[in-house]
């Protein structure tokens, strides 16, 4: 059964989804007729899942080149009265941080929904922001779901309670909802909505300062009556138990706590929060009757434990809480961390079971460049034309499979902070770092999400510098997403193709070449005249463009095969070592050999053997 | 399909599947629950995207039943099934003591790391592990279906052999929903794996020093 069937499963039935299917399905429940997002893990798959049905449904749904694009679009669909979604992983967010902030000042017409997918311990992430502050930053209240089923419920009614109270709200996920999978119980579709009219109105709409000031006294009203709508918000109860231990439990923690009891055996009394920004007084008022501990589990920041303390401050109520102190505030809960924390606040002693112990060493196996991966050739062209040209460039990278550059044999990154960083801070490094040239190493898809603005800044303001675009023609370290330089859209229809190299041209960089990382001598050296460029004080930027080697096997463009010839190869280890392709291992005699099952026909490794010894197969 | 009386039993059942980014351990998630969800079992599942499919380590957790949150406790899994011989080794800390280990007998040393365990080191230091491990000929069925992508599905066969699990998951309905999703080369494949399983269970043909470590 493909996955948009299961997507579009009959009200009543069961589905086993991904918790991101859950939350496509659950606006789709709704009724919404807009979707904007860019990928990011763990967020993808809910744009992915919507576009995969958008045609059925008639909806629009599209990948954005950025986060703040994606919301601005989405925001625009609710003022005009058409319910929408908008997704992002956690950092995603702070892309879209400045239109976020004001969305709560003008609130929206209909239900607007923003999913901010959290990765805590930082799966597949530079950082593990707790997303939820947000919420209590911009006065957008945020849902927390703890399971595919709720992430389904939570969705549905965040933009029911959004259209309600005319103001945005978030659905705050995790890695282990998002990418659980889970049985969900699915309910009726509504026909989406998906044509809206917008009046003048711009008092509402604009905030200049006059308007503003009035939205906010608004804002604050509003606020408050969020508060008290969600005292009554039926995802949050109260478990009841003859206990004087009460276990304040946001989002996936109800899970962890509920499991952590039962393998302690302790009684406690629960109250799962669901909403987790802003706590509602009223229920922590009714939750704690007659209690003297609290343990508060929540994934990363005490978020829900600061306003609890407030509240309980303001109702002159003493009682023990902890929270952060006993959990920690890093990396995700486990059954095991809550159990403990859960025997230490009931005073009873409980320890993990100790694993079994392997008397061998376990070598690691970290995430590496693919076999036949174009990057790798760019890396190795990379390193060879510096060493030849006798510089050592200060490698300003970004966020992407090519992150993992940063790995021996290569050690070609020397700072990754953030999406368009690697322009960013090369702009910086190039006024105060004389000696070495820099290179800013990015993405396609990162080019056009962050790119462009820092690659302008270093034309117009002189900021020496080669910029290294490694154009895989795919957003691939997220599942394979188009973008502006693919020239088709999320819905598989045809986009307007946007070519990187027309567009470093029109902006002024001084030079501009494009190469196949797979002509590795062409590589090096349009790398080099790159690199002098720079070094005599241009922009250069150059992309290095071949398809991904794991979507080039899927489209059955990758057949050829390469071996090694044991007669010819003495054992050099240049392809081993300088280019580390994970299809060629070590054998016997210590001489290399290609795994051909692994093998994509790169024929980078043929071309830089300097004993012709590795030759295509047939 | 009506649920079976064995659902309203408190059953709980912990699994972790291993392997390498790319040999397809979500795929197995994904069959076991579509099963689940046509018997009206609680099914549970955690996996691993992004970056960390590039090859590298990849942990699928799977609890069954009377479970709430979606990752196994620590040296808590009733059965561990790795794509991987030396994921196979990583993964015994995930296992309870006198617990099932299935391995494929698929060997991928990790590039440009020294001292990597050999596929006889590996077995020799599960022979010496308080666990029950048996050695799936995986490389047997590759070959004979001619098909490298058939791995998981083996393995999910091998799977499947356990009782525990088969008593509460019926083998011919996860069979169906292989072939339905994957069609009739990844049934064949499962269905290798199963046998070969229950055969080498059944003739005593896996290694166990549990019982002398249990005493």
């Amino acid at each position: 059964m493909p996955k948009r069937k299961t997507i579009l499963g009959e009200s009543g039935s069961i589905a086993f989804l991904l918790g991101n299917e859950a939350i496509a399905r659950g606006a789709i429940e709704h009724g919404i007729g807009v979707a904007a997002a860019y990928p990011g893990t763990p967020s993808s798959e809910i744009i992915e899942s919507l576009a995969s049905v958008a045609s059925d449904l008639g909806i629009y749904v599209e990948w954005s080149v950025n986060e703040k694009t994606a919301f601005e679009l989405a925001y625009a669909a609710a003022m005009s009265g058409v319910p929408s979604l908008t997704a992002m992983k956690h950092v995603g967010l702070n892309v879209a941080a400045d239109p976020l902030m004001t969305s709560a000042y003008t609130g929206v017409k209909a239900g607007f929904i923003i999913v901010t997918a959290d990765d805590p311990y930082m799966h597949s992430s530079q950082n593990e922001q707790d997303n939820r502050w947000t919420g209590l930053h911009a006065y957008i209240p945020v849902l927390e779901p703890a399971n595919p089923q709720e992430a389904k419920d939570l969705t549905y009614l965040g933009l029911e309670y959004s259209e309600k109270l005319g103001h945005p709200i978030i659905l705050r996920s995790v890695t282990r909802v998002s990418h659980a999978r889970g049985l969900v119980r699915l309910g009726p579709l509504r026909p989406p909505r998906t044509v809206g009219s917008f009046p003048r109105e711009p008092q509402k709409w604009a905030v200049v300062p006059a308007h503003a000031r009035k939205m906010k006294i608004d804002v604050l009203r509003r606020w408050r009556e969020i508060e008290d709508v969600f005292a009554e918000f039926p995802y949050n109860k109260i478990d009841d138990s003859n206990s004087n231990i009460l276990i304040v439990a946001s989002g996936i923690g109800y899970l962890y706590a509920k499991d952590a009891l039962k393998i302690v055996g302790v009684k406690a009394k629960i109250l799962k929060v669901s909403t987790p920004v802003p706590l509602p007084r009223k229920l922590v008022e009714k939750a704690v009757n007659g209690i003297e501990k609290i343990l508060v589990v929540e994934e990363t920041d005490p978020v829900v434990e600061m306003q609890l303390k407030s509240i309980l401050f303001d109702l002159h109520i003493d009682v023990e809480v902890h929270g952060a102190d006993y959990l920690g505030r890093r990396g995700e809960l486990t059954i095991d961390r809550v159990a403990e924390a859960i025997a230490k606040i009931a005073g009873v002693s409980w320890s993990p079971p100790k694993p079994i112990e392997v008397p061998i060493n376990v070598p690691p196996r970290k995430p590496i460049l693919c076999p036949g991966c174009p990057h790798r050739a760019t890396f190795y062209a990379l390193i060879m034309a510096a060493r030849e040209l006798g510089v050592d460039p200060i490698y300003s990278g970004d966020i992407g499979c090519y992150s993992l550059g940063i790995d021996p044999p290569f050690n070609a990154q020397d700072t990754i902070t953030n999406m368009g960083g690697s322009i960013g801070l090369a702009n910086g490094f190039s006024h105060t770092v004389k000696n070495r040239p820099v290179v800013a190493i990015l993405g396609d898809s990162t080019f056009f999400h962050a790119g462009l603005p820092p690659l302008l800044n270093a034309v117009y303001n002189r900021a020496p510098m080669l910029v290294l675009v490694l154009d895989n023609e795919t957003t691939a370290m997220t599942g394979f997403q188009p973008h502006p330089g693919t020239g088709l859209t999320a819905m598989g229809g045809k986009g307007r193709k946007i070519l990187i190299e027309e567009v470093a041209k029109a902006m002024g960089a001084d030079y501009v070449d494009v190469f196949d990382p797979y002509d590795v001598r062409r590589a090096i050296e349009s790398i080099k005249t790159g690199l002098k460029a720079a070094m005599d004080g241009g922009v250069a930027v150059l992309v290095a463009r071949r398809v991904c080697s794991l979507l080039a096997t899927r489209l059955g463009l990758a057949r050829d095969r390469y071996f090694i010839d044991s007669n010819r190869c003495v054992g050099c280890s240049v392809c081993t070592n300088i280019l580390a392709c994970p299809a060629i291992v070590i054998g016997e005699g210590n001489k290399p050999r290609i795994i051909e099952s692994l093998c994509s026909g790169c024929g980078v490794c043929a071309q830089i053997c300097p004993f012709q010894a590795i030759a295509k197969r047939g | 399909m009506p649920i079976p009386s064995n659902s309203k039993e408190r059953v709980k059942i912990e699994v972790v599947f291993t392997g390498v980014g790319g040999q397809g351990i979500i795929t197995m998630g994904t069959i076991l629950g579509v099963a689940c969800s046509k018997i009206g079992l609680n099914i549970i599942t955690a996996e691993t995207h992004g970056m960390s499919q590039r090859m590298g380590m990849v942990d699928f957790f799977v609890r069954i039943g009377d479970v709430e949150a979606p990752l196994v406790p620590q040296a808590s899994a009733d059965i561990v099934v790795s794509l991987e011989m030396i994921e196979a080794l990583r993964s015994v800390r995930h296992l309870k003591r006198c617990g099932w280990l299935l391995v494929a007998d698929i060997y991928i040393p990790p590039p440009y790391i020294e001292n990597v365990p050999s596929r006889k080191d590996i077995v020799n230091v599960l022979e010496r592990l308080p666990i029950n491990s048996i050695l799936i000929n995986v490389e047997e069925i590759v070959e004979k279906l001619n098909d490298s992508r058939v791995v998981n599905m083996a393995m999910l066969g091998a799977f499947m052999a356990i009782e525990d699990v088969s008593k509460i998951i019926p083998v011919t309905l996860v069979e169906d929903v292989v072939e339905e999703r994957l069609g009739p080369i990844n049934r064949e494949a499962f269905g290798m794996g199963y046998k070969q399983a229950v055969k080498k269970i059944k003739e005593g043909d896996f290694i166990s020093r549990c019982a002398k470590t249990n005493v």
